[in-house]
């Protein structure tokens, strides 16, 4: 996370946004576009890595890449992550809203999307949520 | 029997006798027909037997139930129809059916009435393929001998060709060397519309213009009873009657065997002789067919409808994995192509929001996301175009370093991405060496760009890329060695293979496989030694051919130059160097050649 991501957790008003994406281009765009609208973007590579932050329950809409057909549900995924060699049938964007119990709520978007597209579902996920963030 | 065959996915070499009026096909245990495939529903379809014929029915799966590649709600079944479930690929056998009538200029099939020669001919014999040679003849023994003969004979033509009508011609010219036949056909069982056609013919006249009729009662007695006849229009006993229409007509003489194969009919071979009234008046009762040939006949049928069965399954076998090549094949270049206009959508995105704005740094993030997605694609493109044809190396004198320098240079920035140390090694006294400048400089990127990959995660990623000449073995080599993640030994021959990638999302697959493609083309080879979490060194080696010394003449002949053991090779800068070849005189000969030091930067 850089510090940009820490102090806006610390300021605690924006809403966070978790992307996984292996792909660093990806990453960049996301968090470019995120924090250009003012939301506080967790960028990481794996599912691993994005684990501690589902767990402190700091992101109100969480962004997978994932191009295999089962939900990327971060609480079951295998924590080795194997990387699946087999060609992908589908290409999906998982857009998942955390709901106050901590569970994800998973919609799809199928490859190649629209950012902008993203961005929107985004906003209205983020303006369901609780202002905070938080969901204790 | 009606049967299910399996030809392709995890119940491949299965089969199913559909014995039963309803057969149900799912992945449940409770079908009658399991299937262990995933994509194949609990419950997925029924197969139906009415009035002998069998209907699949679409039980609502999810992924569909395909006949011939068309998706079906109910659908009859003909024999050799593929089913697609899931991923699973059946054959559906039918059970044999009559054949009805085709014509065609070379056989006809008529009814007897119609034709004056047969409307007299009578089945003086008839055999299943049970019934045992005669031991009371006295000369049953030379008789067996030459059967042995004749059936060892068909037994290696039909193992040595997968060719159905080379198959059928052979054995046609076989039966004529041993029977004293005039005409003969062999009459395949056509799977789609199940009517007999002609498939081979042989005249001993060689002539072939006259149309061989072929009594239609016989073919529905043969494929019917499954049994192979005898037939004449002569008496066979000495109550025989010159005078009868044998006179003006000739004696006619025909044998018709079925071709029994595991699953049922495939086919009739048929052969016929005519003795004309003349001969047949000088030799009152002498016949050219007799029961033995009518034996040997039907066992010779059975021998090439095993083998017809064979290539017919095999055939099957190969279209279905044809099917599935291309179908991978679509679906990984789609995964690919939609991660790379991914690419493109972000950085244009994020082009128009520098544009909006007017921050020439965001401009610069997403002009640089569309162009590192324009050489992706540009490089999946000129792999695909290079794996997918056989391309003879367009063979010139040229300097391999530079081509490796080249590399190197193009792929710093990608390096630098990757916190990755990138850096060359060349061997200063390279040669200029024949080959394909351009192929060569694709084959290399392909693993160096691997290899800054494989160190992305690694702290103190490092990828040194060497040139070596080896004047023993008349070889140079391109290695590239990296620190990074290392691959399992039992993955180090999975990676050449195609759309095989260990990069998930990222790799496409193609890359190693495409370098050792180009590198067999230049009759070398590209070889790999790993230690997971120690890293690799991929070893690129092709002959050094200098401008006197013969190029490569067949790019199929990969692997001619034998790759080095990579052990035997110290590191840079510690090894002790043969002299390089002379350039100047005839190349590579090391007999004279003194040592010295590697000279790597």
């Amino acid at each position: 996370m850089t510090s940009t991501q820490q102090d806006l957790l610390r300021q605690g008003r924006q809403a966070v946004v978790l992307v996984v994406d292996t792909s660093s281009e990806s990453r960049q765009v996301w968090q470019t576009a995120l924090e250009r609208r003012g939301y506080s973007a967790i960028v990481t590579r794996t599912v691993q890595e994005a684990w501690p932050w589902v767990e402190r329950c700091v992101a109100r809409v969480v962004l997978v890449d994932n191009h295999r057909s089962i939900p990327p549900d971060l609480r079951q995924l295998d924590p080795n992550e194997a990387v699946s060699t087999e060609p992908a049938e589908q290409d999906l964007l998982w857009l998942g809203k955390v709901s106050p119990d901590g569970r994800l709520l998973w919609q799809t978007l199928e490859k190649p999307y629209h950012y902008a597209a993203v961005l929107r579902r985004i906003e209205v996920l983020c303006d369901d949520a609780s202002p905070d963030g938080r969901h204790d | 029997m009606a049967s299910l065959f399996v030809i392709r996915g995890r119940d491949q070499g299965k089969r199913f006798e559909l014995d039963r009026d309803c057969i149900t096909i799912g992945r449940d245990s409770s079908n009658s027909v399991q299937l262990h495939d995933s994509e194949v529903s609990r419950r997925h379809a029924e197969i139906h037997c009415q009035e002998g014929h069998y209907w699949i029915v679409d039980l609502g799966s999810s992924n569909g139930t395909f006949v011939n590649g068309q998706r079906v709600e109910r659908q009859l079944l003909k024999s050799g129809d593929r089913l697609q479930i899931g991923r699973t690929l059946i054959v559906y056998t039918a059970p044999e059916q009559p054949a009805s009538a085709i014509a065609t200029t070379a056989v006809d099939i008529v009814s007897q009435a119609d034709h004056a020669a047969l409307s007299q001919s009578r089945i003086v014999s008839t055999l299943g393929e049970q019934s045992a040679l005669r031991h009371g003849d006295p000369n049953w023994l030379v008789q067996a001998h030459g059967s042995l003969e004749i059936m060892y004979r068909v037994a290696l033509a039909v193992s040595h060709t997968l060719d159905i009508d080379e198959l059928l011609q052979r054995i046609l010219d076989l039966i004529f060397e041993w029977v004293r036949a005039d005409r003969g056909c062999i009459m395949l069982l056509d799977p789609q519309t199940e009517q007999l056609r002609p498939a081979a013919r042989k005249d001993r006249t060689g002539t072939g213009q006259d149309a061989l009729a072929i009594s239609r009662t016989i073919l529905d007695y043969v494929l019917e009873h499954h049994e192979g006849v005898l037939t004449s229009n002569a008496g066979l006993d000495e109550r025989w009657d010159p005078a009868a229409s044998i006179v003006s007509q000739g004696v006619h003489e025909a044998i018709c065997v079925p071709m029994q194969g595991r699953y049922g009919v495939v086919g009739v071979i048929y052969i016929d002789t005519y003795t004309p009234p003349g001969r047949a008046l000088l030799e009152p009762g002498a016949t050219r067919f007799n029961q033995d040939h009518l034996k040997l006949m039907v066992a010779i049928a059975h021998q090439a409808a095993l083998a017809i069965e064979d290539t017919f399954y095999y055939s099957a076998l190969l279209q279905a994995e044809r099917l599935a090549a291309v179908g991978q094949t679509i679906a990984t270049l789609s995964h690919h192509i939609k991660n790379i206009l991914q690419g493109i959508r972000g950085g244009s995105f994020l082009i128009e929001e520098g544009l909006k704005a007017n921050d020439p740094e965001i401009i610069r993030k997403g002009w640089a996301i569309v162009e590192k997605n324009q050489e992706r694609i540009s490089n999946l493109v000129m792999d695909m175009l290079t794996y997918s044809k056989p391309r003879k190396p367009e063979l010139v004198l040229a300097q391999i370093n530079d081509v490796v320098a080249d590399v190197v240079e193009l792929m710093q920035l990608r390096a630098k991405e990757a916190g990755v140390a990138l850096e060359f090694e060349p061997y200063q006294e390279m040669p200029l060496l024949r080959f394909d400048p351009e192929a060569m400089h694709r084959a290399v990127l392909n693993v160096v760009t691997n290899a800054i990959d494989a160190c992305e995660k690694v702290e103190g990623g490092r990828v040194v890329v060497l040139t070596q000449l080896d004047p023993q073995q008349h070889v140079c080599r391109i290695l590239v060695k990296d620190n990074g993640e290392g691959i399992p030994l039992e993955d180090q021959e999975k990676i050449f293979s195609v759309f095989e990638s260990r990069k998930g999302a990222r790799g496409t697959g193609l890359g190693l496989p495409v370098s050792r493609k180009i590198l067999r083309e230049h009759g070398g080879d590209v070889t790999v030694e790993s230690q997971p979490g120690r890293g690799s060194t991929f070893a690129l080696v092709f002959p050094a051919f200098t401008e006197e010394q013969p190029q490569v003449s067949d790019q199929s002949s990969h692997g001619s130059a034998q790759p080095p053991d990579i052990e035997a090779w110290d590191e840079p800068g510690t090894r002790r160097w043969p002299h390089p070849p002379d350039t100047d005189t005839a190349g590579c000969s090391d007999s004279d050649a003194p040592s010295m030091t590697s000279d790597s930067a």
